[in-house]
């Protein structure tokens, strides 16, 4: 792991896939990672819920990130995890294409989103960390759920402009 | 320091509610039956009890208040004044008062409620009594707040003096030891008066200052407090107050998760162990083994039940409101009524006793308001003048039945019609159509009221169907049994608990799904020629009734391979509200036990599910809602 002198604050991250991109997220917010296991589907549910897991006795909810964030969609595979996180005090799962590392990195490297992306997921972004060739996008979690997603937009629009 | 003050304010919110709670059905018996010493003793004895602990407190309004109504009972019970409708209002009155003043306490909101109109009232009251009865009484009522004036400063000196020695012992004991004392005094006091006349005079004048003085020196050792008392009245009361725990309810309800999750773990060890039995059959480890789980299985089902008994409370806690509340209702109305109730011992869970009593209160005030007649009317139907409720609460089978029962007019089926249509809740075709036994039911509809003109009491269009939601919330459901002049009643019926649930399983496709039974009303095997198209919907007859039937798959958009040659179905009857519908699945299961567990994240009012539960086998299978369903099949 790179170390980086004088750096005023050091972010610990999980990063994972989806496609060719790299996210990471805040590790505090990551529980636990598990491998795929059998989902239930929800009938009716909005179509980035995957469906519900059995968690050690617990029914958490889990979503589909692709679907969220508007990817293209794609079978579940050996290397595809569920990611357990504690968004806003409601446990969730998240299915990602693979899980990669932890990583610190000093705050001063991340950068605020472009304002050109077009992306749909733009909105839960937080940032974007350039780490040597890698780019990582940055994820707010809290975004991801309990808010519409048009008021999330606009929220998200005016916490860019302050930053 | 604060905190341990805290605590004991709780403790004194909690037993002043409890106190009032006990009081008020208390004084409507007391009104039914005249002069009744036991009840006068029990009442006086009530707010004697709030009087000492509020002083010790120092909450000043609260001993203002109980202090009077206190010297009007003791007045009462000693029968030195006759029990008259005004003073029983005023006493009813000041027992309100303390409610509120008690909440203020609770909440902390630091009100000090305005009381010196309602003191006056009580002041007046005692003297119109007194003066009525005998000139020479009244100085009886003024030296008595005076040793009160007294008691104030030395009740905080000994709170002081509690609160540096806290580590020693639990300061709620002490209170309720006192309250114990106090309670074996007053009853002493009360066998003596009834022995003469003039004597409870002086008596509880020197009362309060050995109240006051008695537990300062309890605290340092106990000998000292309980050797002037007599032994024999001292221990019981002991005893009393440790078998009795107040325990957090989140606590109870965490144990309650725990016991939960070993259900499920016993489902799945015994489903585990009988697989092995198939492979391994014969081998003694495996007997071990199974013989264990089984030993685990009974346990867990004792396991559960006890912790379900511990969140349940007597329905009397909902139940003890309604004797002041007809009681003050029909007195507003202009109605003669006598309320019995029936099996308030009967115990639910603590989410239901919650959450019933909003329903209830409705239907008693709509039997009030527009079930039962005035005296007049009644006189000439040649009924009774007195009307008539009966609340009544059982168990039957895993169901607890609550029956709300009037000798009133009854519900009048063409009234509900009329009153439907004109509000555009059903039209005049499905008026004529309609059974009578469906139209009442219209009266769940929002928006459904049949009184001309609204009363303050009901008739504001919200009501039933407030009846209703609540109830269906509990898993429940609610019926009308009504007949003209002969009178109405309302079942209600629940789930014993809310959390086990009696469920079908079914298949649908490749997919596993929980019906609750209370749902279903049968479930049978149809040849696939009795479903008929009508008009793009599918029916069914049964038992001569045609029902709509909704392919489950379709519902909940299972992509299913398209079963092959199957030329028979199963179908199951649902009843859910006043609907009743058909639903086809693909295989039945069977009937299970299931662990209801809400899931956080998702709506699943929106989604048609109650919660989920896991099976034997660790899958999550999740339980269908067909009453949000069914809204979203048939409309609303």
């Amino acid at each position: 792991m790179e170390s980086f002198a004088g750096a005023d604050e050091i972010l610990q991250l999980v990063t994972f896939t989806l496609g060719e991109e790299e996210y990471a997220v805040d590790i505090l917010k990551v529980q636990e990672i598990n491998k795929m296991k059998e989902i239930t589907r929800v009938p009716n549910a909005p179509f980035f819920m995957e469906g519900v897991i059995n968690l050690r006795g617990k029914v958490i909810p889990v979503i589909n990130l692709r679907n969220k964030f508007g990817l293209m969609s794609k079978e579940n595979d050996e290397a595809s995890r569920i990611m357990i996180m504690d968004i806003q005090g409601i446990i969730m799962g998240l299915v990602v294409d693979s899980v990669s590392e932890v990583l610190r990195i000093p705050s001063s490297i991340v950068e605020p989103t472009p304002p050109l992306s077009s992306d749909i997921s733009s909105e839960y972004l937080q940032g974007i960390a350039k780490l040597d060739e890698r780019l990582i996008i940055l994820l707010d979690m809290n975004r991801l759920v309990g808010k519409p997603e048009d008021t999330a937009l606009i929220e998200g629009a005016t916490q860019f402009i302050e930053a | 320091m604060s905190d341990e003050m805290d605590e004991i304010i709780e403790d004194f919110v909690t037993e002043a509610e409890e106190t009032l709670e006990n009081i008020d059905p208390m004084f409507v018996d007391l009104e039914s039956k005249g002069y009744d010493k036991d009840i006068l003793n029990e009442i006086f004895r009530g707010m004697h009890t709030l009087k000492g602990a509020a002083g010790f407190l120092g909450f000043q309004l609260v001993i203002d208040v109980a202090h009077r109504a206190e010297s009007i009972m003791k007045m009462l019970r000693d029968g030195e004044v006759d029990l008259s409708q005004s003073l029983m209002d005023v006493i009813l009155k000041s027992v309100d008062t303390l409610r509120l003043l008690i909440f203020h306490i609770k909440i902390k909101d630091g009100v000090e409620e305005d009381i010196s109109a309602l003191l006056v009232e009580l002041d007046n009251a005692l003297e119109a009594a007194t003066g009525a009865r005998d000139g020479g009484e009244p100085p009886e009522a003024a030296p008595e707040p005076e040793p009160e004036a007294v008691e104030e400063p030395v009740t905080i000196e000994m709170a002081d003096e509690q609160t540096t020695t806290v580590e020693e012992t639990a300061e709620a004991p002490e209170l309720s030891e006192e309250a114990a004392a106090l309670m074996a005094e007053v009853m002493a006091m009360g066998d003596k008066a009834s022995e003469e006349k003039e004597e409870p005079k002086p008596q509880p004048a020197t009362a309060p200052p050995p109240q006051v003085s008695k537990p300062a020196p309890a605290p340092p050792p106990k000998p000292p407090a309980s050797s002037p008392r007599d032994q024999g009245q001292q221990r019981p009361a002991d005893k009393e107050v440790v078998s009795t725990l107040r325990v957090d309810v989140s606590r109870i309800d965490n144990v309650m998760d725990y016991a939960g999750e070993i259900v499920l773990a016993r489902n799945r060890l015994i489903n585990l162990s009988s697989k092995l039995e198939d492979s391994y059959s014969g081998d003694e480890n495996l007997e071990n083994l199974i013989e264990t789980a089984s030993f685990l299985d009974r346990v867990t089902s004792d396991l559960q039940l006890a912790v379900m008994k511990m969140r349940m409370q007597p329905l009397q806690k909902v139940f003890g409101k309604f004797p002041r509340m007809v009681r003050d209702l029909s007195r507003t109305l202009g109605k003669d009524i006598e309320l019995e109730i029936f099996g308030e011992e009967t115990e639910v869970d603590k989410t239901v006793i919650e959450s019933i009593g909003d329903p209830l209160v409705h239907i008693i005030r709509n039997s009030l308001d527009h079930g039962l007649e005035s005296p007049e009317e009644r006189e000439s139907k040649g009924k009774p003048e007195k009307g008539k409720i009966v609340i009544s609460a059982y168990q039957k089978g895993t169901q607890i039945v609550i029956e709300i029962l009037d000798d009133g007019k009854g519900i009048d089926a063409e009234g509900v019609k009329k009153k439907s249509l004109s509000k555009g809740l059903i039209t005049e075709e499905e008026a004529q159509r309609m059974t009578d036994e469906a139209a009442i039911n219209l009266i769940f509809l929002p928006g459904f009221s049949t009184k001309e003109v609204s009363t303050e009491l009901s008739g504001r269009g919200v009501g039933m169907d407030v009846v209703k939601t609540n109830v269906s919330k509990l898993n429940g459901y609610v019926e009308v049994i009504t007949k003209k002049d002969m009178g109405s009643t309302f079942r209600i019926s629940l789930p014993l608990t809310l959390a086990i649930l009696q469920a079908m399983m079914v298949r649908i496709g490749d997919e596993y799904y929980a019906i609750p039974q209370t749902m279903i009303e049968e479930s049978l095997k149809v040849k696939k020629s009795d479903i008929k198209d009508v008009t793009k919907q599918k029916v069914m007859t049964i038992r001569g009734k045609v029902l709509p039937i909704f392919d489950m798959a379709e519902v909940l958009s299972v992509a299913r391979k398209e079963e092959t040659g199957l030329s028979e179905r199963y179908v199951l009857v649902a009843f859910v509200g006043d609907k009743r519908f058909c639903i086809s699945v693909d295989e039945l299961m069977g009937q299970e036990e299931i662990v209801i567990k809400m899931i956080d994240g998702i709506e699943a009012e929106e989604c048609g599910v109650l919660g989920a539960t896991i099976t034997g086998d660790g899958r999550v299978v999740l339980i269908l809602d067909l009453a949000v369903m069914a809204r979203g099949m048939m409309g609303s």
